[in-house]
């Protein structure tokens, strides 16, 4: 005969070990399960509204007859809202690359074949982020990002152009840019729900986005040493100066403290 | 080392370029402090929870012994052998602790680290003797700044381990250290030692982005998510100096990323 007294115990001992499973199983889903209720919400509200678009934002004649006009709203941060102001730095990278691409070469520094050949990948690069970023913000049930980042493109952007006189100019755009854009992803990564496709992406893209200022810092050097000839590939690494070994990797945990605000560049 | 300085950067602009890297560093490194607290307060709480629960284990398999024992049904030993095996006479919940995927990660990632620290090492031993011909003075640099790196990036997760009552990491990943070991045998200049190095720096780099979406806490993340960007800034550099384009994927792989079976791989 079993004691019943003893098989209530064993019922009781065995509900709080399923008790405490259960509080584990719930802390380590519960961002997953705010995530799923945040795309939920931005489902609903962007079915409601009807996209709008407002407003042209100037890169000259020509990003104006490129772009799509950017809003920044005050609304709450979202994870469409997050990688709409990823599309929006994706789709400035692209658009500031293109304009440097038409400058004379003397000026770009196109006319090295490697500053070329980064400059014409490096657009399709930013394009197929901008481009995955949407696709996400679409499955969410989002608006896509088409125009740019205005805060930044009227901070940074504008002064600059104005400005650039040769390669370095550019390179120096160009390194302002992509080190905003890393940083952003790694502190989006840190506002979006792990193993969703926004983490994905911010964790795939923002390594390429670090090889972009590590390759134009170790440029920008190669330029302030007066050595262009030695942006080459394959280059002559004797003849290097020691310092490009390390100056395209400063710090051994990549910085976020530059971050835009997610809800910088959101489609109303 | 045997290394040849054929072009010298101006003193002042080396003087700029290492006070920028200065500055970086320090504004990053109360973050990262920071963050680390962050990640051992997780695993000490994952790690109280899981002791809980190993503890009522242990408690419900001596009460069910003891309860169906003395009940006469059964013999104690069947019993325990029904719930899979005892726990150990010492108490600790050490099987148990493989549930957090955190720790697991934590020091996978460190196992990595220590692997590449010492195919740095022998490297840089290597050229020091003079066994890979003539170092340029840039993969000399390159070579000791990224070593600096890995020490910073396994000192993190060691002290995030020992933070968190668990003991370092001090060997390196064993499914990779039997093929580098294999690999250093054979490199007899500094071509091959950078092939090695840039494999290591992929393979650390999509890891630390493949591995960064496994972590349960958000602080764990964000730490893996500002390692990997840096892993992979050195596989361009590298592949820079070894003549190769030194982005080419727009997003990058994660098919060769480690994953926590490393650590059981003999």
């Amino acid at each position: 005969m079993i004691d019943s007294e003893h098989l209530a115990s064993q019922i009781e001992a065995s509900q709080d070990i399923h008790s405490d499973a259960m509080r584990l199983t719930r802390d380590g889903l519960r961002e997953v399960v705010e995530e799923e209720r945040s795309a939920r919400r931005e489902f609903i509200v962007s079915s409601a509204r009807t996209a709008t678009t407002a407003g042209l934002v100037g890169l000259g004649a020509f990003l104006a007859s490129k772009l799509t006009p950017v809003v920044s709203a005050a609304t709450p941060s979202s994870t469409v809202q997050t990688l709409q102001t990823a599309a929006a730095l994706e789709n400035l990278a692209v658009a500031v690359y293109t304009k440097a691409a038409g400058l004379p070469p003397a000026v770009s520094g196109a006319d090295n074949p490697v500053i070329l050949t980064f400059v014409k990948t490096t657009i399709q690069q930013h394009t197929e982020h901008a481009q995955a970023f949407n696709n996400v913000i679409a499955e969410l049930g989002g608006a896509k990002q088409t125009g740019i980042d205005d805060t930044v493109y009227k901070a940074v952007v504008v002064p600059a152009l104005g400005k650039i006189a040769g390669p370095a100019d550019v390179v120096s755009l160009a390194l302002t840019l992509e080190d905003a854009a890393a940083q952003s992803y790694i502190a989006y990564s840190g506002s979006v729900a792990p193993k969703t496709s926004a983490f994905k992406l911010f964790a795939t893209i923002a390594p390429v986005e670090a090889q972009h200022v590590a390759i134009l810092r170790a440029v920008q050097a190669l330029l302030a040493a007066n050595a262009p000839s030695l942006i080459a590939l394959p280059p002559n690494a004797a003849a290097l100066p020691a310092a490009a070994g390390s100056v395209g990797i400063p710090t051994a945990f990549y910085p976020d403290a530059a971050a835009r605000p997610a809800t910088e560049a959101t489609v109303a | 080392m045997n290394t040849r300085n054929d072009m010298q950067i101006t003193e002042r602009e080396l003087h700029q370029m290492t006070a920028d890297m200065d500055e970086m560093h320090h504004a990053v490194m109360p973050k990262l402090s920071s963050a680390l607290d962050d990640i051992a307060e997780g695993i000490r709480h994952d790690l109280a929870v899981l002791s809980s629960i190993v503890q009522k284990e242990t408690s419900r398999r001596s009460f069910i012994k003891g309860g169906l024992v003395g009940s006469g049904m059964l013999a104690g030993g069947a019993v325990l052998a029904a719930c899979g095996g005892a726990a150990s006479s010492s108490g600790t919940p050490t099987p148990m602790m493989n549930g957090s995927v955190d720790l697991t990660v934590a020091r996978l990632a460190s196992s990595l680290e220590v692997l590449a620290i010492n195919t740095y090492d022998a490297a840089l031993k290597a050229a020091t003797s003079g066994s890979l011909g003539t170092v340029p003075p840039a993969v000399a640099t390159f070579a000791t700044t990224a070593l600096g790196h890995h020490k910073d990036h396994r000192n993190a997760w060691n002290a995030a381990l020992q933070k968190a009552g668990q003991k370092a990491q001090t060997a390196p990943d064993p499914a990779l250290n039997g093929m580098v070991q294999q690999k250093l045998k054979m490199v007899s200049n500094v071509t091959d030692v950078a092939n090695l190095a840039l494999l290591l720096e992929n393979v650390a780099a999509e890891t630390y982005a493949n591995g960064a979406g496994l972590l349960q806490s958000k602080a764990n993340r964000l730490v893996s998510m500002s390692i990997a960007p840096v892993e992979a800034q050195h596989a361009a550099i590298l592949s820079f100096v070894l003549g190769q384009y030194p982005i080419p994927n727009a997003f990058f792989p994660v098919k060769d990323a480690r994953g926590p079976q490393d650590l059981s791989a003999a």
